[in-house]
C-alpha cells in the first residue's frame, strides 16, 4: 500500500510537470518555401507588445504609421515583426485593439511572420528599448519581419490576402 | 538669327463664350472661367489615359521583371503591361536620361500596396495600388503647380483605384521626383 502512494505521488508529479511543459512561453517552427521563410510563433500573450510607429517623414506623410510587434522570446531576444504596408493612424490603431482581443481572449496565441529571420547590424544605441514589464526591458535582436496575422483557438486577425501562401494551419483570408 | 521659341501656352483667360439660347442664358453668351487650352500632349483625362494605353505600340518595350515576385505575392505581374507602357510613354515625353526603369515602380508598388488595387489601410489619405495622396493628386491636376509641364484633368479620388489610372500618375510623379532629385546633384 505504501509503495502505491509513492507510486501516485510520482505519477501526479509526472503528470503536473508533463502538463507544463505542454503549454510552453514560446515556441518557432520554420517552413521554408520557394519565396521566403514563414514562421509560425506560439507565445503566451505577457511576451507580446504592440504599437503604431508613426513615420514623419516629411510634412506631407504625417498619414503614415507603421504597426509593428514585438515578441520576447525565452533566451531573452526580441523578434520585431511589422505590417508589411503603411497605414493611417486610425486604421493602425484599430488593429491594435483587435489584436488586444484575441491576446485577451487565451493563454497562448499562434503568429504567423514572413520572410528571412537575420540578426539586426545596428549598435545597441540605435535600436530603441521594448518594455515587457516583468519580464524586463530588451532591444530588438533580429530584423523586422512581415506580419501575416495572428490567430487564437476561436479568431484569427491580419491581411495576408495580397500573398501566395501562408503559414500551415493558418486560413487566407 | 535663329527665332526664339516661344513660351507653350496651356492655359486660356476669363473669355466670352456662345451657348445654345435658353432660359438661363437668354442672349447665347456666357463667360467661361480661366481654363486649360486643350494642347495635345500637354495633359490627360481618364478618357485619354485609357485611349493612350489600348493604341500603345508594345515593340522594344521594357517591361518590369516577370516571375520574381509572383512567388511572393499572387498579383505581382499582373500590371506589367500598364507599368511597361507609361514608363515607356513618359521617358519619350520626357526625354527622360537616363530612362525610369520599369523595375523602379514595380518595387514601389510592391512596397506601397503589396499589389492591392485598393489597400483598405489608408484609404482617407492615400488611394489605390501606387498609394497616390489626395495631396499629390491635386498636384498632379494644378496647372499652376510643380507638375504643369504636363498634368491630369478630371481625375477623381475614386478613380485611383484603378491601376489603369493610378499607375501612369504614379509614373508622371516618379518623373517629376526624378527631375527634383537630379536638379540636387
Amino acid at each position: 500500500m505504501k509503495h502505491l502512494k509513492n507510486s501516485l505521488v510520482v505519477l501526479t508529479l509526472c503528470l503536473f510537470i508533463g502538463g507544463c511543459q505542454s503549454t510552453p512561453f514560446f515556441g518557432i517552427k520554420t517552413f521554408h518555401t520557394e519565396s521566403d521563410d514563414l514562421h509560425v510563433i506560439q507565445v503566451h500573450p505577457n511576451r507580446l507588445r504592440q504599437k503604431c510607429l508613426f513615420l514623419n517623414a516629411e510634412a506631407e506623410n504625417n498619414w503614415r504609421h507603421q504597426y509593428l510587434m514585438h515578441i520576447l522570446n525565452h533566451k531573452n531576444e526580441v523578434l520585431e515583426i511589422m505590417g508589411s504596408t503603411n497605414q493611417d493612424k486610425d486604421t493602425c490603431y484599430s488593429q491594435i485593439q483587435k489584436i488586444d482581443k484575441v491576446l485577451q481572449s487565451e493563454g497562448q496565441v499562434r503568429i504567423c511572420a514572413r520572410d528571412k529571420l537575420k540578426i539586426i547590424q545596428a549598435t545597441q544605441e540605435q535600436k530603441s528599448i521594448i518594455q515587457f514589464e516583468q519580464l524586463g526591458n530588451h532591444k530588438p535582436t533580429y530584423e523586422a519581419r512581415t506580419f501575416d496575422s495572428i490567430c487564437s483557438s476561436k479568431k484569427c486577425v491580419g491581411d495576408n490576402s495580397a500573398w501566395v501562401k501562408t503559414c500551415p494551419g493558418f486560413v487566407k483570408h | 538669327m535663329a527665332q526664339k521659341a516661344r513660351k507653350k501656352i496651356t492655359s486660356v483667360r476669363e473669355h466670352s463664350m456662345r451657348v445654345p439660347i435658353s432660359e438661363k442664358n437668354p442672349t447665347g453668351i456666357t463667360v467661361r472661367d480661366r481654363h486649360l487650352r486643350r494642347l495635345k500632349g500637354t495633359y490627360l483625362d481618364s478618357t485619354e489615359i485609357k485611349a493612350i494605353f489600348k493604341n500603345y505600340v508594345h515593340k522594344d518595350l521594357a517591361y518590369p521583371t516577370k516571375g520574381k515576385l509572383t512567388k511572393k505575392y499572387k498579383n505581382a505581374d499582373n500590371y506589367d503591361d500598364i507599368i511597361a507602357v507609361w514608363t515607356d510613354y513618359f521617358n519619350k515625353k520626357f526625354n527622360a536620361n537616363p530612362p525610369l526603369d520599369p523595375d523602379v515602380l514595380k518595387a514601389l508598388i510592391s512596397s506601397e500596396s503589396d499589389f492591392h488595387p485598393d489597400p483598405t489601410g489608408n484609404r482617407k489619405i492615400a488611394i489605390g495600388i501606387a498609394q497616390i495622396t489626395k495631396q499629390t493628386l491635386k498636384i498632379l491636376q494644378d496647372p499652376d503647380g510643380e507638375a504643369k509641364e504636363f498634368i491630369f484633368k478630371n481625375i477623381r479620388q475614386k478613380d485611383l483605384k484603378d491601376p489603369n489610372i493610378s499607375i501612369p500618375m504614379a509614373v508622371r510623379w516618379l518623373q517629376r521626383k526624378k527631375e527634383t532629385a537630379t536638379s540636387k546633384l
